[in-house]
């Protein structure tokens, strides 16, 4: 009798359950077309790092300068005879590589904070908080500018620099997420069960606001990708020779007359990826969103 | 009572601190309890039964504390241990289960490895903590418990999840087990084969349980004893023949009146106590149900205290002989 109650109950649960996160962002249009968009991206870069582009992106052919796009030259060359396409791919490769180190060492840290300051007393909560505020008060890209611009300029100081600009996002992120988690049933029950805070925080509040994390992860390295771009445009991201998508557009700015290409190039990839990385990003809400249904 | 107790607490006492001072919630609970009886701590909402239960495992979160009082659990002075030794304590030798077994359990952990984690973290292997929680998933009647182990909590029904919640609960075979009100989430029918489990589990394991409920009918049947509180008071604490039989304070009295009785046509379906109990902030002169008392006169506008009456013990001066009808 009680089995049969209970096996009824199981079948019915089974029913409801729905499909994992993964395929539900398969099936959502901006989650196809996100993944489908950074991964050309991304495979471009990766190639660019093993050494895969059809021409070295930092090789001089006078005798080629600012041909137009052609079968030899598909982004056609810059004024030093460089190849567009094979710098544009390099450059993406470096702008991710300062992307995704930045967005790794915010988000470490942006929601090591957020946890312990959304669970702790307002003894650690305070500081936390105080800094963060302080953090969000700056304008990133002065922030960013600031820093680059006191520290060796390597690719690491621009990765710490859009870091710390981050940092104070992922700590909001979290942070309610937290508080409403401390106060749930099974973190209660986890403390009645004598766990340690430790095994709390990590084993059942933190895979809980993963999610949060990732969407936050996936939009932040497009707006990684565009500070990048924009303090090398400036003059203070990757230094030259290595390629950089921000850097190539502003040596392009003195040759827009003569040569779009030059321009269109990096341009077109900053916006195929940075929207692709957005894309993705709202597909990962909606796959990982408890409310969003099954029918999409 | 018979051998040491279990548990004895002393005058307890829960505030909530602020910087104006001190708001006293529970004031001066006493109870005892021996190794392997049962308890029911019966009251209103906001009576302070849930808050008593959390000082005994010293989970009162701020600005809720202890302000007073001796808690000793199996020769331990609770209220002196450090945060780790509580810690051990807790999960081992005093657990705990809640009303609402949807919320929980963690949804993103199967339910296996939370029954194995209750072990782990406590100091048990990982492989045996694996094979004794299936064999506890079984004892609280989980059908097919290899695959249901690997299931995630919202795989379950209610009834199911709080097997699971009781499976976790029992997983170190505590001392004492406190039981907050675990079916009132529950449908009806489910309720019964909870409190069943329950019951046969703690005789099984001999372990000292305290039923937390508002609801006397639950209850009635598988306790030794009945606490009684009233506005974060002991009013009354009997053994549970005498409570239902012949209650020694006008408050027990009421409640039990207000129990439903179809077969009694003689009196209303549904018969209320008067009034509301008092909020903590509001001061009541003397005895706090004085003011709802139908044999309240002269002298409850002093406290009275807890004492020997019949079989129990009662907070009341007026003597049930003297009692209006």
């Amino acid at each position: 009798m009680t089995i049969d109650v209970a096996a009824v109950g199981l079948r019915l649960a089974d029913g409801r359950s729905r499909a994992p996160a993964w395929r539900r962002l398969l099936r959502s249009h901006s989650g196809l077309v996100g993944i489908l968009l950074t991964g050309i991206i991304a495979v471009a870069a990766a190639a660019a790092v093993l050494g895969l582009t059809p021409y070295d992106p930092i090789a001089q052919a006078p005798i080629d300068r600012l041909k137009g796009p052609s079968p030899t030259y598909w982004f056609g060359t810059d004024q030093f005879g460089r190849d567009v396409f094979s710098r544009s791919v390099a450059g993406v490769a470096n702008s991710l590589t300062v992307a995704i180190v930045a967005v790794s060492l915010s988000a470490v840290i942006g929601t090591l904070a957020g946890l312990s300051a959304g669970f702790f007393g307002s003894r650690v909560r305070a500081p936390v908080l105080a800094v963060t505020n302080v953090l969000f008060a700056f304008p990133p890209l002065l922030l960013a500018l600031a820093l680059a611009s006191a520290f060796a300029r390597t690719w690491f100081t621009i990765a710490v620099a859009i870091a710390i600009v981050y940092i104070p996002i992922f700590v909001r992120v979290t942070r309610g997420p937290v508080l409403s988690l401390k106060e749930s049933d099974f973190v209660k029950a986890a403390r009645v069960l004598g766990f340690p805070t430790s095994r709390i925080l990590l084993g059942h509040v933190l895979p809980n606001i993963l999610p949060i994390v990732i969407v936050q992860v996936t939009l932040s390295l497009s707006w990684a990708v565009l500070t990048e771009a924009s303090l090398s445009f400036l003059g203070l991201g990757t230094p030259p020779p290595a390629p950089s998508l921000g850097s190539m557009v502003l040596d392009a700015k003195a040759l827009a007359d003569l040569a779009w290409w030059t321009m269109a190039a990096p341009g077109a990839v900053i916006v195929t990826f940075v929207v692709g990385l957005n894309l993705l990003g709202d597909g990962l809400r909606d796959a990982f969103d408890p409310r969003s249904g099954d029918s999409g | 009572m018979g051998g040491p107790a279990l548990l004895e607490v002393e005058d307890l006492a829960v505030a909530a601190r602020s910087r104006r001072g001190d708001l006293e919630i529970v004031h001066g609970v006493s109870l005892q309890l021996g190794p392997g009886e049962t308890l029911a701590v019966v009251g209103e909402t906001g009576s302070g039964k849930s808050l008593t239960m959390l000082a005994l495992m010293r989970l009162l979160a701020p600005p809720l504390a202890i302000t007073r009082g001796r808690i000793a659990f199996d020769g331990h002075d609770l209220t002196s241990l450090s945060e780790r030794e509580m810690r051990e304590l807790r999960g081992s030798q005093m657990a705990m289960i809640y009303q609402d077994p949807m919320t929980s359990l963690n949804p993103l952990m199967r339910i296996g490895a939370q029954v194995a984690e209750a072990m782990t973290a406590h100091g048990v292997a990982n492989s045996e903590a694996r094979r004794r929680s299936l064999e506890l998933l079984a004892r609280v009647e989980i059908p097919d418990p290899e695959r249901t182990a690997r299931s995630y909590p919202h795989e379950f029904s209610g009834g199911m999840r709080q097997r699971a919640v009781i499976a976790i609960a029992l997983a170190m075979r505590p001392r004492l087990l406190i039981a907050d009100e675990p079916t009132t989430a529950l449908d009806v029918t489910i309720q019964q084969q909870i409190l069943a489990l329950v019951n046969e589990l703690r005789r099984e394991l001999r372990m000292a349980t305290i039923w937390v409920t508002h609801d006397l009918g639950v209850v009635a049947r598988m306790v030794d004893r009945v606490v009684v509180m009233y506005a974060g008071h002991v009013v009354e604490d009997a053994p549970v023949d005498q409570l239902f039989h012949a209650p020694q304070h006008p408050y027990t009295r009421s409640l039990l009146a207000a129990l439903p009785n179809p077969t009694d046509q003689s009196r209303p379906a549904l018969v209320q106590i008067p009034g509301r109990p008092p909020l903590p902030t509001e001061m009541v002169e003397g005895c706090p149900f004085r003011p709802r008392c139908a044999q309240a006169r002269e002298a409850c506008r002093v406290r009275p205290v807890l004492e020997p009456r019949a079989a129990g013990r009662a907070a009341c001066w007026v003597p049930v002989e003297e009692w209006r009808p």
